[in-house]
């Protein structure tokens, strides 16, 4: 090593596009102020293909209204002052409430990324009504990544999205939208190479979705007041790895159908509204349950269901309302469906059981038939010290799995 | 550490002509270096005229420590049956603390192993060091920068103040 070259300027000397990638990682305001450093760095931002403007980190002191003119004077002159190379990465975030007022100006930042070749676009803004050029960013070849949050409290209505057109977007995250039956159909049709769908606090207004190449569909939500014109009813992905669902709705229809043969690994939080959808899970190898309705679900579907033969690892988080050692009858029937279960983990998250029930008695546990599956491994069992039924639940759990070989553990 | 003695090796040849003797799989890491694999298998001396020897041994611990790393977690799936969740954050959580322990160098042995990372592939090491670079640039002054960095600031004082008056809007937060 050749003495004193630490103290040697390397940065400078690195090509432009390494210089950009170690720009990415800093807001615009960050990046564009790199321009004072030196000659060599002067016009360096100008041709920086990665913006991230967020309101949030646009610091001010005084009114608010003089933020929002800053941070829009802000954009766009950004916007105008750099060379006409492509814009890869634009996010525009945080845009809360009050910032609606500055709709023409998102309008036409929107216009400048999409003819910049964009592929990751993301946005934080009030929707509310038509004003944003959504039909834009739905109909642009060179979009990969797109996420659009509406920050206000009502469900985004679709209807002005007329086209959708993304022959290239892998990754779609909408929270807020409303998604109608004709939307979800032209958002397949129109995205074929789609993989990964996160659905966060959406309208669910549509009765079927079908996908023949979707790989990952995670709907989630607690925030949403919203009356479906539909209910869903039925999700057919073939190809689909993954699934997770966790929206606390008055929503649902009665019955949910999946087709999901592909499917390898699920995380289900049951709503008391969310039915039918044990026996579409069952060629999965991780299965993770929760929720209000579980004891409903496992009671009503467990029946008809078919064995889980794949299934490798299962969780499941209990509250007061599935009380581990009062339903032990109904687990351990939903673990003799899993004869190939390696790892099983139970995670109590309630107080003390209340439940007028009465526990299990010996003679109804000798009604169990003891858990058959070899490969039993790890039984884990999570609960709080203040519990005091778990000695017990430990004592049936190894009673019931006494023919396998597993540890059980205990983490409180 | 124990190899078995069918492991192929491979000779990898910095800039100033030092040799380095590494696995096979470690030398696969760089994804440069897969490829020359990849198109022509019976490579046993690779020539790296862009990387110094201080900087590919660098590189090449780097390497190693991520191959032994996923060597063991995959041995303890392979002993489990399946990787337990507390375990696998345990062993993430080590390799943060030893990546960031690799990365305290100087700023310009960093850039070095920037242009290193890049040029070998290595796409771990460059989303490493490019965000450690720009780790030390966030919240700081251009002054603070310059320092930081050693840049000599070649523009005039009118220079700057014209760029400055140029773009205030993008002095605005800290003006």
């Amino acid at each position: 090593m050749k003495p004193g070259r630490e103290k040697r300027d390397r940065i400078s000397s690195l090509p432009d596009c390494l210089i950009h990638l170690i720009m990415s990682f800093l807001t615009a305001q960050e990046a564009v102020q790199t321009c004072v450093l030196s000659k060599r760095w002067k016009n360096l931002w100008t041709t920086l293909p990665f913006l991230d403007f967020d309101l949030e980190e646009y610091e001010y002191d005084g009114v608010p209204e003089r933020r929002f003119d800053m941070f829009v004077n802000f954009v766009n002159t950004t916007l105008l002052l750099r060379e006409a190379t492509d814009l890869h990465k634009f996010h525009l975030g945080k845009l809360y409430d009050d910032f609606q007022q500055y709709h023409m100006s998102v309008r036409s930042w929107i216009q400048y990324a999409l003819k910049h070749n964009i592929q990751e676009f993301s946005i934080e803004f009030p929707l509310q009504d038509s004003s944003v050029p959504l039909d834009g960013v739905f109909n642009c070849a060179s979009l990969i990544d797109l996420s659009i949050n509406d920050l206000s409290r009502n469900v985004f209505e679709t209807h002005q999205v007329t086209v959708v057109n993304l022959p290239c977007l892998k990754q779609l995250y909408l929270r807020g939208i409303e998604l109608l039956q004709d939307f979800v159909d032209d958002i397949f049709s129109g995205c074929p190479v789609l993989e990964f769908l996160h659905l966060e606090d959406c309208g669910l207004g549509f009765s079927t979705m079908n996908s023949q190449r979707l790989k990952y569909l995670n709907i989630g939500g607690h925030e949403l007041h919203y009356e479906p014109e539909e209910q869903m009813e039925l999700i057919e992905a073939p190809n689909l790895l993954s699934f997770c669902y966790d929206q606390w709705s008055y929503q649902m229809g009665d019955k949910l159908h999946l087709k999901m043969p592909s499917l390898t690994s699920a995380f289900i939080i049951y709503d008391d509204k969310l039915q039918g959808i044990l026996t579409g899970l069952s060629n999965v190898q991780n299965l993770e349950l929760g929720g209000y309705g579980i004891k409903d679900v496992l009671e009503n579907e467990l029946p008809n269901c078919p064995e889980f033969s794949n299934l490798k690892d299962f969780s499941m988080e209990s509250f007061n309302h599935f009380c581990l050692l009062h339903r032990f009858n109904l687990l351990a029937s939903f673990l003799n469906h899993c004869p190939r279960l390696e790892n099983l983990s139970l995670v109590y998250r309630g107080c003390f059981c209340r439940s007028e029930e009465q526990v299990p008695g010996n003679e109804e546990l000798l009604k169990i038939a003891p858990f058959k599956g070899k490969q039993l491994k790890i039984v884990k069992v999570g609960f709080s010290k203040s519990e005091q039924s778990f000695p017990q639940l430990v004592k049936y759990l190894q009673d019931f799995t006494c023919n396998s070989s597993a540890r059980i553990n205990m983490i409180s | 550490m124990a190899r078995s003695s069918t492991e192929n090796m491979i000779t990898l040849m910095s800039s100033d002509g030092e040799e380095f003797m590494v696995t096979e799989k470690v030398a696969r890491e760089c994804t440069t270096i897969r490829n020359m694999l990849e198109d022509d298998c019976v490579i046993t001396n690779i020539p790296l005229p862009n990387v110094t020897s201080d900087i590919l041994s660098m590189v090449i611990e780097y390497c190693m420590e991520h191959v032994a790393a996923a060597e063991k977690a995959a041995a303890e799936t392979a002993e489990k049956g399946s990787s337990s969740a507390p375990a696998a954050a345990k062993a993430n959580k080590d390799l943060e603390e030893w990546d960031k322990a690799f990365m305290n160098v100087d700023v310009y042995t960093l850039c070095d192993l920037i242009l290193a990372a890049n040029y070998l592939n290595v796409s771990g090491l460059l989303d490493l060091t490019i965000q450690t670079a720009a780790n030390l640039i966030k919240g700081k002054s251009p002054e603070q920068i310059r320092k930081t960095f050693h840049i000599q600031n070649d523009l005039s004082l009118e220079e700057e103040e014209k760029i400055r008056s140029q773009t205030p809007w993008a002095f605005e937060k800290s003006e």
